[in-house]
């Protein structure tokens, strides 16, 4: 028991001293802001709370938003509809079945979270363009339905909700509390792991993918996240207006919802709360003008809307949170010098591939492919273009499924479906093109990595920052910088991937594929464009791995390296094998020669 | 019988509409990767900009305008659409497709939607807009309305069908024969191949784009005079080609056009088809067939086969 | 840094202070009549009931002050735009109090969930144009007045005139609250006669094309239609029958005058000839003359009220200012009972007081409320109009409406 007390003691003890340190000023104007809003009752009318209280549901919904599209970078358009369902469901238990309020919002959220895993689970898998276009018809299908069956929305007529116990203040205080906990619970998880993992997923999903990073889970995730807070600020927004009126929640409300997001930031917890404070204040400049004309303006709010997000999205800059940011100090990230490095452990795997096959159309792409390689040796796959090389590769990461053939690692067949179990599985490859996460530093490039072993499942404890979660962050830390160290790039850790060279940038790539804390290492020219000394480096650390115990099957079209480091060779040419040996017997082929002719390499 | 004949007739006229409106979204997602989410708001401005000119704001008062006025202002209201269309594509579109940034086209589409229907809204303040005639189908039959065994069938169905397919033809001999149409279509199989053999890649783009809603825009004001006209009808229809679209994974133009039409016919069907004193049937119209559209999306999505762009 | 947080706090300020509002201005307090009405669906009905509100305020205070007890309040008509939708009415209702609102004039929409928020400032409501019985209720909502014939006195004259005749009758109505209301009235009305209703449906008010609808309405075999709608739906239903080729006459309530139905229906006016609404009658018993004073007064303020159309010889047709009357009555009675009370502020006071004051009504009959009836308009005094060119008449075959005068709706030279 003191036991449990001491480490939880320990534990706020820690949290406090690093609050303090990442304390910035912006922080200190938020929380003052909270504290101050908590009391404004106290001198508000009671319309003006009310209003403010339904100002502050909006923005729950807009930040739950965020999580799906700030996030996750899914452009989902239909949060109003998830509004809609929480704010119905709510309004029909009410008025229909007489609930209290309670037992009404949580069956509203519940119904919208529902809703969002039977959309996402649909939709989750599709590229950004169709999830888009998905979520718009989704938007008009709530939108139609509403109007479509009056026994459901209440028609033209709305449903009335007799006020129950819950007052404005009530709706206040709840609201201005719930706002600031999604926010947190944002800024929270957009810091820990399975942020990073989803702003790797967001910036490059391919490279995310090739990392085993979950893309279906983690989107999946996030969009219900979206869809259920969604549904808690519809339902009780509903509650607090006294009348469900199927005209508010036609796809202009998703549109408000996703243009404050985009206006204030979306990948910042605060930025949907800026951006739609900034579109509120626009519709009340514009109702208080038609005031003094005796007009009414609500017919003019869609334009008002998107000629602000026109405007913001025109003049570039990311939203209104990040031009703000531009006046923050940034935080000068330490890095504590690690204690000295346990032993690299790389444990290889007998890989081989038998047979594999695969056409494209009726191109034929491999054409009986068989190749095996121990631990602790390197295997390379050479040929000129087009021979089927990276397709090759993609079929032995699990990226492609080949149209026949065994693939087996120590002797048991590789059966993993996805990219991500098979990347579990030990089986990491990088890319044929530099494909760094932009925004992030070369450290958390590496992290995005690491972050294979705990599952990135760990969103509410990332968020609550456990104990135990911490500890495990500050050791990957402490790998992945060992990792930085293998590959030369220590000194680059904080150092955003965009500003690396490029062949410092593939290094930054082979780091986070070894922070997967791979078996078998698949490497899609890992040389290309570096000078010689680049080159000369590779092949050193190749080496260093080698000596470790890694498998390692690399393609190259550098044959210097090859030479220097390959124990076999194999070599390709239209999807077949014709050769197969050491470099120095492959190279003196002439088959090979001839499959070399015309290029200017050799 | 005669309901049978009705639903057909109404069916095929309205899908007609929704065929080429889907052949619009299909050209221009083949072509860009682009979804025009403001589709159906550029034909509500060709259509009311027609009737701007045509007739004015007030009530239509005047059964037939004069064809001069009418190819002036139908002249007029494609004009603008085609504008709208090309500079949508150059400023606000293009940049963001440069930088792959797919959240940003997407805003912007539905933004621009929004903004012109509440533009078009604030210069039309009615509730529905009646579109004035420029052929004498009311000379024929009983003010304009045949019966033909036992249906009341308008007349201007039938132009509506024949003009609509004779779009959908236009536009596919279009797309195979003439310079421009292959031009579009090495665009579509390989944009960065066109621009190095030449094809001026972008001032073709954004031709389609204008010429897209412009096509539609033609036919919806062809079937405009049958029944009260507003710009949530225009939205509408441009939601109902997107479903269309959508349905056949943006296919080829044909494939496009008979989805519309299908549309048309099944949501003809359920409408009408529900007589039996259950009131369901007009409400499922509208709501059915996104959800099929939806399910067709989730379904295909599953069975595709995981590719990378690397 | 700290320029950008005083910048950041200014901004919210301002946010803040364009919430608040109201206004009370040094010794002359303003008071302010909320006029709560779909301007932008309907802009007849809000401008009409605007209007007649602003005649009744003008009138009484002149373009000065009204002097109440021994004070001297300015009133001033502030327009609330709902849209036609219910929960715009009840902010508007909210907004009106945070801008000093002493009354509300509404048209109907909304008043199911706004009265509550209304009675809790016992703040007067006055309904001056839907008729649905249930929004009316004095124990239950004591701040709710209505000065408009009931859909349940329409609906039972609708029967009276129309069962004698033997026809076979579709009911059709829309979803909004006005039809909803509306559909029940009839259902009451019609209750006995089952065999003359061949069917009842709902029209969706945003379907853009009802012509599934109709379609059904004509084959369940009738040869009449009772359409209860809000007029864009009544015009809608009307287009999508006639262009089927289905000529049979149509029925409606007071929306069936509304300018909108004429507007969409100006390219084919042969369409509208015939259509037959029931509305509340224009002129009181003891004769045309008050009528005919409140017309020129009104058309003294706010020049006439073109429909936009014109009959089939040229001539501008004009609409009558009938639901401008019943927002001057309401204002009328408002106003007396102010002055009864003594005191604008005391609200209290102010409520109690509608139900003791009597007023005379621009048509020359009598308003007045008590604690049973807060029904301005006596039940059965509806007659019926037909449409003949544009303009409508008192029809012949019913007792009542033959007695009335036809007002003139053709614009003077």
């Amino acid at each position: 028991m003191n036991a449990v007390a001491a480490r939880t003691t320990g534990a706020f003890g820690a949290a406090l001293t690093e609050a303090r340190r990442a304390w910035r000023w912006p922080a200190t104007l938020a929380t003052a802001a909270f504290v101050v809003a908590l009391f404004a009752p106290l001198v508000l009318s009671r319309i003006q709370t009310q209003e403010l209280a339904a100002w502050l549901y909006l923005a729950l919904a807009a930040i739950g938003l965020a999580f799906a599209v700030g996030l996750a970078g899914m452009p989902s358009l239909c949060e109003g509809a998830f509004m809609a369902v929480g704010a119905f469901t709510a309004a029909q238990l009410r008025s229909k079945a007489g609930a209290d309020p309670v037992s009404a919002t949580i069956a509203g959220a519940a119904l919208a979270t529902a809703a969002g895993a039977l959309l996402g689970i649909a939709f989750v898998r599709l590229g950004r363009v169709l999830f888009a276009v998905a979520t718009w018809l989704v938007a008009w299908l709530v939108a139609l339905s509403l109007a479509a069956f009056p026994e459901l929305s209440g028609g033209a007529r709305g449903l009335p909700i007799r006020a129950g116990a819950f007052t404005e203040t009530i709706h206040y205080e709840l609201a201005l509390v719930l706002v600031a906990l999604a926010a947190l619970v944002f800024f929270a998880i957009a810091r820990g792991a399975p942020g990073l993992a989803l702003a790797a997923l967001r910036v490059r999903p391919p490279a995310a993918r090739v990392l085993g990073v979950p893309a279906t889970r983690l989107r999946l995730g996030a969009f219900v996240a979206s869809a259920g807070i969604g549904g808690l600020a519809g339902a009780l927004a509903v509650q607090l207006a006294g009348i469900a009126d199927p005209a508010g929640y036609g796809p202009f409300l998703s549109f408000k919802l996703f243009a404050a997001v985009l206006l204030g930031g979306a990948a910042t917890a605060l930025g949907p709360l800026a951006g739609l404070a900034a579109i509120s204040a626009l519709f009340h400049i514009a109702h208080w003008i038609g005031n003094l004309e005796n007009v009414s303006t609500t017919r003019f709010e869609p334009m008002i809307a998107a000629a602000l997000l026109l405007f913001v999205l025109g003049i570039g800059g990311g939203g209104i949170v990040p031009w703000l940011r531009r006046f923050v100090p940034a935080r000068t990230a330490t890095i504590e010098a690690s204690p000295a490095p346990p032993p690299r452990r790389f444990a290889g795997a007998t890989f081989a591939a038998a047979g594999i096959r695969k056409s494209f159309g009726g191109l034929a792409a491999l054409v009986d492919l068989s190749l095996t390689a121990e631990p602790g040796t390197i295997v390379a796959l050479i040929g000129p273009n087009g021979s089927g090389k990276t397709t090759a590769l993609r079929i032995f990461s699990g990226t492609l499924v080949s149209d026949g053939g065994r693939l087996t690692l120590d002797g048991a067949p590789l059966i993993a479906d996805t990219t991500t179990e098979r990347v579990r599985s030990g089986v990491a490859r990088t890319l044929q093109r530099t494909a760094v996460f932009d925004e992030l530093t070369a450290l958390e490039n590496v992290l995005v990595g690491a972050g294979l072993e705990r599952g990135y499942g760990g969103a509410i404890r990332s968020a609550l920052a456990t104990p135990k979660e911490r500890a495990e962050t500050e050791r990957l830390r402490g790998e992945a910088l060992d990792i930085l160290d293998l590959v030369g790039l220590r000194a680059a850790a904080s150092t955003p991937a965009a500003h690396l060279s490029s062949s410092d940038q593939r290094l930054t790539m082979l780091a986070a594929a070894l922070a997967t804390r791979p078996r078998v290492l698949l490497l899609d020219e890992p040389a290309a464009g570096g000078s010689a000394e680049d080159v000369a480096r590779l092949a050193r650390l190749l080496d260093a791995l080698r000596g470790d115990g890694l498998t390692i099957v690399l393609v190259e079209h550098n044959l210097r390296l090859v030479s220097a480091v390959a124990e076999r060779v194999v070599v390709l040419d239209g999807g077949r094998t014709i050769a197969d040996g050491p470099p120095a017997e492959v190279a003196r082929e002439p088959t090979v020669r001839d499959a070399y002719l015309g290029t200017h390499r050799l | 019988m005669s309901l049978a004949l009705q639903i057909v007739i109404t069916g095929l006229a309205a899908g007609g509409v929704y065929g080429v409106v889907a052949i619009g979204y299909t050209l221009i997602y083949r072509l860009t990767g682009v979804v025009q989410l403001a589709l159906g708001e550029f034909i509500a401005l060709a259509v009311f900009g027609t009737l701007l000119v045509a007739a004015g704001t007030g009530p239509v008062t005047q059964t037939s305008v004069g064809a001069a006025r009418f190819v002036l202002a139908l002249a007029v209201g494609l004009a603008i659409c085609i504008a709208a269309g090309v500079l949508t594509y150059a400023l606000a579109i293009k940049p963001y497709l440069d930088r792959g940034s797919t959240i940003g086209w997407v805003a912007v589409t539905v933004a621009i939607a929004f903004a012109i229907r509440a533009a078009v809204s604030a210069v039309f303040e009615r509730p529905s807009y009646v579109f004035p005639d420029p052929f004498p189908f009311r000379d024929i039959g009983r003010g304009g309305v045949v019966t033909i065994a036992g249906a009341s069938i308008q007349v201007r169905a039938f132009f509506v069908i024949a003009l609509a397919v004779a779009l959908a033809a236009l536009a596919n001999w279009t797309l195979e024969r003439t310079r421009v149409g292959r031009g579009l279509q090495a665009i579509a199989a390989d944009s960065e191949g066109a621009q190095v053999v030449g094809i001026p890649v972008d001032r073709l783009v954004a031709g389609a784009f204008g010429l897209a809603g412009a096509l539609a825009a033609v036919l919806a004001i062809a079937a405009a005079p049958s029944a009260p006209f507003d710009v949530d009808t225009a939205t509408l229809l441009g939601v109902k080609g997107l479903v269309a679209a959508v349905i056949v994974g943006f296919g080829s133009p044909w494939l496009a056009f008979a989805a519309g039409v299908a549309l048309g016919l099944v949501e003809s069907t359920i409408a009408s088809a529900s007589i039996s004193g259950a009131q369901l049937g007009p409400s499922y119209r509208e709501v059915l067939p996104i959800a099929v559209a939806l399910a067709v999306v989730a379904l295909r999505s599953r069975r595709e086969e995981r590719l990378e762009f690397e | 840094m700290r320029r950008l947080s005083l910048l950041a706090m200014s901004c919210c300020c301002l946010v803040f202070a364009s919430a608040c509002g109201g206004s009370s201005s040094g010794s002359t307090k303003t008071l302010v009549i909320a006029v709560n009405a779909p301007f932008s669906k309907t802009p007849y009905i809000g401008t009409t009931i605007a209007n007649g509100a602003k005649l009744a305020i003008d009138e009484l205070q002149g373009s000065g002050t009204l002097p109440i007890g021994d004070k001297s309040y300015r009133f001033r008509i502030r327009r609330y735009d709902t849209g036609g939708s219910p929960a715009a009415a009840v902010r508007n209702v909210r907004r009106a109090f945070s801008d000093g609102a002493v009354a509300i004039v509404d048209e109907g929409t909304g008043v199911d969930a706004s009265w509550s928020i209304a009675a809790d400032d016992d703040v007067p409501i006055g309904i001056v144009y839907q008729g649905g019985i249930d929004l009316v209720d004095p124990q239950e909502r004591p701040n709710v007045f209505r000065i408009v014939p009931t859909d349940h006195g329409i609906a039972y004259r609708l029967a009276e005139y129309l069962l004698p005749k033997r026809l076979k009758i579709a009911i059709l109505h829309d979803d909004s609250g006005y039809g909803e209301e509306g559909a029940k009235a009839l259902a009451a009305a019609f209750s006995g006669a089952d065999d003359a209703v061949t069917t009842r449906i709902t029209l969706p008010s945003g379907a853009t094309d009802l012509a599934p609808q109709l379609l059904a309405a004509r084959r369940s075999g009738a040869n009449a239609v009772i359409v209860w709608a809000q007029a864009p739906v009544i015009a809608k239903a009307l287009i999508a029958a006639r262009s089927a080729g289905w000529d049979v006459p149509f029925y409606t309530p007071p929306a069936g005058a509304d300018p909108i139905v004429r507007q969409e229906l100006a390219d084919h006016p042969e369409w509208i000839d015939g259509l037959t609404f029931a509305s509340g009658r224009m002129t009181a018993e003891e004769g045309t003359a008050p009528y005919y004073t409140f017309e020129g007064k009104y058309r003294q303020a706010f020049g006439l009220e073109r429909v936009g159309v014109k009959t089939r010889t040229g001539n501008v047709v004009i609409q009558p200012p009938e639901h401008a009357m019943y927002a001057y009555d309401f204002v009328n009675v408002l106003a007396a009972a102010i002055q009864a009370a003594g005191d604008p502020t005391d609200r209290a006071k102010v409520l109690a007081q509608m139900e003791e004051v009597t007023v005379r009504g621009a048509n020359g009959d009598e308003r007045a409320f008590n604690e049973k009836n807060h029904e301005g308009v006596v039940d059965d005094d509806v007659y019926f109009a037909r449409f003949h060119d544009m303009t409508f008449a008192p029809v012949e075959d019913d007792p009542l409406s033959s007695t009335l005068p036809t007002v003139s709706q053709i614009e003077p030279d």
